[in-house]
């Protein structure tokens, strides 16, 4: 089934019109990521650019995350990167968690989220290197609230 | 879990956020209407407020309808296709922005379709999507016939959820990346009213409590999607209308209660899976009234887009 899948992904892939010069590292690695999230619901993709220089910056993006719900995160990295890059989460200004940890970079991480609103994932090469990567986002579960973990 | 102080949701700092966009882009030259030259009707913009680039950036803050797909199902409740937008009606929007709206909608019923696993309707909404996108000029992200053959296969639902769902992003990334913000944003509008809609339905029949808290939730996206709406509403009778609908659904969240109980967040390492955990605790107060009033502003709104 799951080849299944990704063999349709990587076909519609294929077949979508692009003007990105990078657009065979992004759908490979779109086939990785989406391999990666296994039978959690895909929600969307976002896709990850980052020019040599910007490992304090790095690029950001946007999305509303909805209270009482768990998340997953896969992201597929470039294999011409230096090293992976490195997802934070930010509600405003307030760090809630990244997927550097324990000493090393995760290739997936959940969130549980507690807050509905718009969040910031901030994406970057602390070594500042040029990279690409494709991170999914996908639905594990939603919580009632009796069922939210404490 | 370290607790601080029992707050109000500060919803002001959207509009601090908004308050520096406006500032960051005046004066700017990005700010310029795109060319629509494939769009000839009325979503061509009169100047913009805010630039693309902030547009861009604010319209990813309004949610997926899958998630309130979801939540409907957890629910309870059964499938109920009277709640969807006709298929049919697809032949009635000759207009882009009617268009827009409405494959935005179609999109939002197609979620709650998909979710129910009801195959058996599908492929006339998948009719109905590829022709609002044909006609917006971005027909080339749906592939009808993988699509449609998805439909028929009982044993292919998870694909035909997941490539809906990406088409979908796919075509708002295009229209973004076109400087078609205008489009992009006019059916982003129609799905989340369409979601909200068909929620609202739901809350009619069952009295839904986790529903209805999410309801109350979209208290801050409907601030936003009015923020942006208002971008394309100077000289744009169509989208002066909808704004006027949805200034009125503000108007009823602004009495919605929604505060956070902050706590510090929390990482653990459980089976070598990496999890994060918020631990803030969101309550929401919303009186009977003030749910059936913005039930009733939904319902009116999701009118004078589907009409």
């Amino acid at each position: 089934m799951k080849h299944i899948l990704l063999a349709i992904v990587a076909l519609a892939a294929l077949t979508i019109p692009s003007n990105n010069a990078a657009a065979q590292c992004g759908d490979e690695l779109m086939k990785q990521a989406l391999g990666a999230m296994g039978n959690y619901q895909y929600i969307k993709d976002f896709d990850i650019k980052l020019a040599a220089g910007t490992s304090s910056t790095g690029t950001k993006f946007s999305v509303v995350l909805n209270s009482r719900t768990h998340y997953q995160i896969n992201i597929a990295n470039g294999s011409t990167n230096a090293e992976k890059v490195v997802v934070q989460i930010f509600d405003g200004d307030k760090l809630i968690g990244t997927n550097f940890a324990n000493g090393k970079t995760f290739e997936a991480f959940q969130f549980i989220c507690s807050k509905t609103g718009a969040y910031k994932l901030q994406v970057s090469c602390p070594g500042g290197g040029e990279a690409c990567a494709r991170a999914v986002l996908s639905l594990v579960k939603q919580y009632s609230e009796a069922e939210m973990p404490k | 879990m370290d607790k601080k102080n029992y707050s109000k949701n500060p919803i002001c700092a959207a509009a601090i956020a908004v308050a520096i966009m406006f500032a960051s882009c005046s004066g700017n030259g990005d700010n310029q209407p795109a060319n629509f030259e494939d769009i000839p009707d009325s979503l061509q913009s009169a100047p913009l407020t805010l630039s693309e680039n902030v547009v861009n950036d604010m319209i990813q803050n309004i949610s997926s309808p899958v998630e309130m797909a979801n939540q409907i199902k957890n629910s309870g409740a059964g499938f109920d296709q009277s709640v969807l937008n006709d298929a049919e009606k697809m032949k009635d929007y000759s207009t882009s922005f009617k268009r827009a709206l409405n494959l935005g909608a179609y999109s939002a019923d197609l979620g709650y379709i998909n979710t129910f696993n009801k195959n058996s309707v599908v492929v006339s909404y998948l009719l109905a999507v590829k022709d609002l996108a044909d006609g917006l000029n971005v027909g080339q992200f749906l592939d009808f016939n993988t699509l449609s053959r998805l439909a028929k296969n009982s044993t292919n639902l998870d694909s035909l959820k997941l490539l809906s769902v990406s088409s979908f992003n796919e075509i708002d990334r295009y229209l973004r990346e076109q400087k078609r913000s205008n489009v992009s944003t006019a059916i982003v509008a129609g799905a989340w009213i369409e979601g909200i809609y068909i929620t609202c339905r739901v809350i009619e029949q069952t009295n839904d409590k986790e529903l209805i808290n999410r309801l109350a939730e979209q208290k801050d996206i409907a601030s936003i999607l009015l923020i942006i709406l208002n971008n394309y509403s100077k000289g744009d009778s169509n989208f002066q209308a909808l704004v006027s609908k949805l200034d009125q659904i503000k108007s009823i969240y602004d009495n919605v209660k929604i505060t956070t109980e902050f706590g510090t967040p929390e990482t653990k390492e459980v089976d070598g899976m990496l999890i994060i955990e918020q631990n803030e605790i969101t309550h929401v107060e919303i009186t009977d009234e003030q749910v059936a009033q913005i039930i009733e502003k939904i319902k009116e709104t999701r009118q004078f887009i589907v009409e």
